[in-house]
């Protein structure tokens, strides 16, 4: 509810709003939506680092195009598109060859310098059950389990089409319980 | 229910995260495979998002408002040098097409071609056509920066 708040406060254009700086408004903004957009990237590419300068180029990139007003829900999904697109170029690019896209699998199923202290296994199963998944299964299952987005909202952030969201996230949530071990998940 | 969703999917995603659950839906959870798994991967997610969280240091805000102030400055640059930049390349191509007509001319001993004939106006208005093709081009390229520079503004 705060965050949402927050988010709301960067679309304000009342006299108040306009007298804070842009700096400021920004700061509030990335408070509210930094970290789950970090947590996405970090899930769905593997590493830390990459995780780093997505969610950087991701703001740089939102604060380029001068954005219409939009309202906390639609900032954030409007956030998760351009990061969903830049891993996608990530991936096209040198990136995208075979071995980078292995040595990322590969990245998923060793343990992260984040990965440490109380409840690690359970985050490296589930890593490890990521990184043998599809990139486009492991953005499926983050956006609607962990976001909570609907399926409309996944079909707008990923470019893909709505009606094809629900046999795509049922393919991978299959898929995720099959690589989830049960007696670590189970809460 | 159909074999693939469970129409209370989002139910269970959303209150599985409050973790706030009435008797009925713990009883639709016991019966629905479907909720079930959802839940267990869900939770599963969840737990790790916030390990995640907890654990990594993030850029703060500010380095990234900078990063982004100075790929903007550099963007503009960019975009105001690039005219600037074709204007030099077909400056450079034009002086070279002169060279070589000029080196043509000295070095065939065709002296004489230097004093005006019909044939040299023709090669003259050929040369002008081009310069003027040039400027047009330049003039073109500016132009399309300004409404560029514009739309951006708005």
């Amino acid at each position: 509810m705060e965050a949402a708040r927050t988010i709301d406060g960067f679309a304000e254009t009342d006299e108040k709003q306009c007298a804070r700086t842009g700096e400021e408004r920004f700061q509030e903004l990335y408070e509210a939506t930094s970290r789950p957009l970090w947590a996405y990237l970090f899930h769905v590419l593997g590493r830390a680092d990459a995780a780093d300068d997505v969610v950087q180029d991701t703001y740089c990139r939102f604060l380029e195009r001068k954005t219409p007003e939009m309202d906390a829900a639609a900032t954030k999904s409007y956030l998760f598109r351009i990061a969903t697109n830049l891993v996608r170029d990530r991936y096209r690019s040198g990136a995208g060859t075979l071995d980078q896209l292995d040595e990322m699998d590969e990245a998923h199923r060793e343990a992260p310098a984040s990965v440490t202290g109380p409840g690690m296994e359970a985050q490296l199963d589930v890593l490890a059950a990521m990184g043998q998944m599809k990139p486009r299964e492991r953005e499926l299952l983050w956006l609607a389990y962990v976001e909570g987005m609907s399926h409309a909202e996944i079909a707008s952030t990923t470019g893909l089409g709505k009606m094809s969201i629900r046999l795509l996230l049922f393919r991978a949530r299959r898929r995720a319980a099959q690589l989830l071990r049960p007696e670590r998940t189970e809460l | 229910m159909n074999t693939t969703n469970c129409e209370r999917e989002s139910e269970v995603v959303r209150d599985g995260r409050a973790g706030a659950w009435t008797p009925e839906q713990l009883a639709h959870l016991a019966s629905c495979a479907l909720c079930a798994e959802t839940r267990r991967i869900a939770l599963a997610l969840a737990a790790s998002a916030e390990r995640s969280h907890s654990l990594h240091a993030m850029p703060s805000a500010g380095q990234v408002w900078f990063k982004a102030q100075r790929r903007a400055r550099e963007a503009a640059i960019r975009r105001a040098t690039r005219s600037m930049r074709v204007m030099r390349w077909l400056g450079a191509l034009y002086a070279l097409a002169l060279a070589a007509w000029g080196a043509r001319t000295l070095l065939g001993g065709e002296l004489h071609a230097l004093t005006p004939t019909f044939k040299d106006a023709g090669f003259a208005a050929l040369g002008g056509l081009g310069a003027v093709a040039c400027m047009a081009l330049g003039l073109l390229i500016f132009v399309g920066d300004g409404r560029r520079k514009q739309g951006l503004g708005r």
